[in-house]
């Protein structure tokens, strides 16, 4: 009972008619970062917290929040449409969602999206609800050695993603990994392939190098086609998802809520991750995998749904242990301590009306979002329909400005120039950016994991053994990879015989 | 074929193009000096990203700066490279006042000599100290080491067994716990994580056996509600919140001080000194503004002000140290 009493205090809060303003400005304004590439929640929560401090400390924690699961929303638009995946965690949403636009499937990919990140993003809010507390304790027994068994898995899942083949993943994970290992070294702080560029210090960023690979790789190789296969304005279809696509997507939804809930608990965060995951458990489940890749809507679903679920439980950490499990998440940690709240164990105790009114603005933010992005799908189609040269000019601009907003600095844009390069001699060549993207983002957890865990073991490998979650994760991952390999002997047995009857 | 050349030839071109309009972008000139220092808006770098503790204590100390300088001062996050990348920035700007930075012991002396950057702490004007936050030992509630002695006794015992996790590598704090190693034969592992919050996570879900780090208000609020319990702390005298806990000095390790972050106010080199005495007389106002303290945290801004001398002392001080410790 306790939980509704609180929740309905929540309620008040938010409902509040100012602050159902914030909610609403929060939100757009994140649908609209979200859509311009390269301009993240990170770039315009740092722009608009020193605007929050003459806010009181609810109003500008529910406006930053929305800014931020608002975002979320809005990155898919572009992932879908142009290829160009904001955030980590889009990154595989262009997987399918990219294939379905160009099917003229757009419009039921953004619908199916924006309903997803709906159930998850609720889903989420409810979980936060009933189970923070006795979360957000279990959620610490996730030590370092945990996150090595954690991003070994995560790696897996890459190189079996994408359509190509399975070599050509793993080398564009390596890559991915190599590229991770620049800028100053997680234990002894010395600079590693900087070549002395104070820009490198802190590694290549994230936004620039996916922005260069996945955006302008595409433009430039599009560039070099017809302009009949640029073009599929003539073969949008419908704009909402049939009745079908909604039955096909409904298992992906419940899956990818309560996988990317309780993804998005573990303080080292979890946002590709959960997406990742659910994009692998889905591809497994299906009926015919080889669909993925080619505009399966499961694959659109699920991640997106994981992806929404995750960044709303990513709030339990912060909120129940003062713990930020990314850079927005530390934002809000510190807007919250410039208002003199300090995020823990005793804020629900101490501001529960800031603590309740946030969680109960998730809620009805995530209703807006629904509301404001199911007809913007219809707007967002027609963007199609602009001549390419128009169109891609401006997403090169804004991608630019985007990156250049990360940290005001013009190499970021060389960055995107040349990985852009990179990225069209891939699409060339056929090799997917996809596992080198995401293995650059798992890299630095992976690295610092190992060798925290190292150092906490005093250099001997049994910690990974006597770790119970990573043991566990570690002995689930060679159970699969075995089956996984008697599954494909036992089929290609199997397919010989046939052949062999047929032959006969 | 030629036309698949000439696209070819098309990519080239937009490559060309882009890479023209990036070396457009290059940097705008900045404020002049006019008669009657300040005579307009000032801009006030901050070194690290939005949000962390630099940040929050920037934007606190920003609006009451504008009001005593009667300019307004613009607070921009430059961050990157530990602080390298603003510090940079800052010391290659004009010194006539219109730029000035939030400056640490650690970008200014330590960033450096680690990362063999050409810049050092004579590369900037020192106006006066902001705040100095101390770094405490904490364990968890259910550790074993009830006190100081106890845990350094432990580590005494069993050399390079206890992990103490600090909030990233090559921090002044982590330099200080390897000097308690190497000038006092503690010997403790550490252990960088991703922050304060790193380290945080890994004492309370038990992977370390302590944490050195900022006295920050989260950290003190554990140390209240009793899931941490503070073993030491790295100021010269006691905090006036924590007095049962000893210091560093008391303890037997009267040369480790260092491990305090101080926060302070610093231009480029050069700074004429009608810029520096009149920042310097406003940072002493502001921080008596009671609003402004209360955002920094009232514990950390020094009874009396330490201006740019005494700050000059913690710079050469932290150099000497660090370049003997780097060196080994």
């Amino acid at each position: 009972m306790d939980a509704l009493n609180n929740l309905a205090l929540g309620f008040s809060v938010a409902f509040d008619p100012m602050n159902l303003l914030y909610v609403f400005i929060g939100v757009v304004v994140g649908t609209a970062i979200g859509v311009l590439p390269g301009l993240g929640p990170t770039a315009t929560i740092a722009l608009l917290l020193p605007v929050t401090l003459t806010l009181d400390p609810t109003a500008a924690v529910i406006l930053l929040a929305g800014i931020y699961y608002g975002s979320m929303y809005g990155g898919t638009i572009t992932s879908v449409l142009l290829r160009l995946p904001g955030e980590a965690a889009s990154v595989v949403t262009t997987f399918d969602g990219y294939q379905m636009a160009r099917q003229g499937r757009a419009g039921p990919a953004l619908g199916i999206s924006a309903i997803g990140s709906f159930v998850g993003g609720t889903v989420s809010v409810i979980g936060l609800v009933l189970l923070a507390p006795v979360l957000a304790d279990a959620a610490l027994a996730f030590g370092p050695p945990a996150f090595v068994a954690l991003m070994v898995l995560g790696l897996f899942l890459v190189t079996s993603l994408g359509t190509g083949s399975t070599i050509k993943a793993l080398c564009m994970a390596a890559v991915g990994l190599l590229l991770s290992a620049i800028g100053q070294d997680l234990v002894t702080g010395k600079p590693r392939f900087t070549f002395g560029q104070t820009s490198l210090f802190d590694g290549l960023d994230f936004v620039a190098v996916s922005m260069g690979l996945f955006g302008v790789g595409e433009i430039l190789y599009n560039l070099e086609q017809t302009e009949k296969v640029q073009a599929f304005t003539s073969k949008i279809k419908n704009i909402w998802p049939s009745r079908k696509d909604l039955k096909d997507s409904s298992g992906a939804i419940a899956r990818g809520s309560v996988l990317g809930f309780f993804i998005g608990i573990l303080p080292g965060g979890g946002g590709v991750l959960s997406s990742l995951a659910s994009y692998a458990m889905e591809k497994r489940r299906a009926k015919d995998p080889s669909r993925f890749g080619h505009g399966a809507i499961e694959g659109v679903a699920g991640p997106e749904t994981a992806n929404n679920a995750s960044s709303t439980s990513g709030f339990i950490p912060l909120l129940v242990l003062g713990i930020p499990s990314n850079v927005v998440l530390a934002l809000l940690f510190g807007a919250l301590l410039v208002h003199g709240i300090t995020p823990g164990p005793q804020m629900m105790t101490n501001h529960p009306e800031v603590f309740w009114g946030v969680i109960a603005s998730m809620f009805i933010g995530n209703l807006m979002l629904l509301a404001l992005n199911i007809p913007l799908v219809g707007f967002f189609v027609q963007m199609l329909r602009i001549r390419a040269g128009i169109l891609v000019t401006f997403a090169v601009l804004v991608v630019m400005v985007g990156v250049f907003s990360i940290s005001n600095d013009v190499f970021d844009m060389w960055v995107v120039l040349v990985f852009g390069i990179i990225g069209w001699i891939m699409k060339k060549t056929g090799f997917d950016p996809g596992p080198l993207v995401l293995a650059f983002v798992l890299g630095p957890i992976l690295e610092s994991s190992v060798r925290q865990s190292l150092l906490l073991s005093g250099g001997s490998f049994t910690i990974f053994v006597t770790d119970p979650i990573s043991l566990t994760i570690f002995i689930a991952l060679g159970a699969g990879v075995i089956l996984g390999f008697v599954g494909r002997g036992r089929r290609r047995l199997v397919a010989n015989k046939q052949e062999k009857v047929a032959a006969e | 074929m030629n036309k698949k050349i000439a696209r070819t030839a098309g990519v080239f071109a937009s490559v060309g193009i882009m890479s023209a309009a990036v070396v457009g972008c290059g940097n705008t000139a900045g404020a002049q000096s006019g008669a009657g220092y300040p005579s307009e808006k000032i801009r006030f770098i901050i070194p690290y990203a939005a949000g962390g503790p630099t940040d929050v204590t920037a934007r606190a100390l920003a609006p009451c700066l504008g009001k005593e300088l009667g300019q307004s001062v613009v607070a921009e996050n430059v961050a990157g490279g530990s602080g390298a990348l603003g510090m940079q920035k800052l010391i290659s700007s004009k010194a006539d006042g219109y730029t000035v930075a939030i400056v640490s012991t650690g970008m200014t002396v330590l960033t450096p000599l680690v990362n063999g950057l050409d810049y050092s702490k004579e590369d900037i004007t020192p106006i006066g100290v902001i705040s100095h936050v101390p770094m405490n030992l904490v364990v968890g509630k259910d550790s074993p080491y009830k006190d100081a002695k106890a845990f350094i006794a432990a580590a005494k015992a069993n050399p390079g067994k206890l992990n103490v996790g600090v909030s990233g590598a090559s921090t002044p704090q982590a330099i200080e716990l390897q000097r308690l190693e190497e000038q006092y034969g503690v010997d403790i592992t550490v252990v960088p994580f991703d922050g304060s919050a790193g380290a945080t996570t890994a004492l309370l879900g038990g992977h370390a056996d302590a944490a050195f780090i900022n006295d920050a208000p989260e950290v003190s609020d554990r140390i209240e509600d009793g899931s941490f319990k503070a073993l030491a702390v790295s100021s010269e005298e006691r905090q006036k919140h924590l007095p049962d806990t000893p210091t560093l000095v008391e303890l037997g390790y009267p040369d480790l001080t260092l491990a305090v972050t101080t926060y302070a106010l610093a231009g480029p080199a050069g700074l004429p000194e009608e810029a520096t005495s009149k920042l310097a007389g406003s940072l002493e106002t502001c921080l008596k503004d009671s609003k402004t303290v209360e955002i920094i945290g009232e514990r950390f801004v020094p009874e009396k002000f330490d201006d740019a001398e005494t700050l000059k002392g913690i710079l050469d001080e932290g150099a000497t140290v660090y370049k003997t410790m780097l060196k080994k």
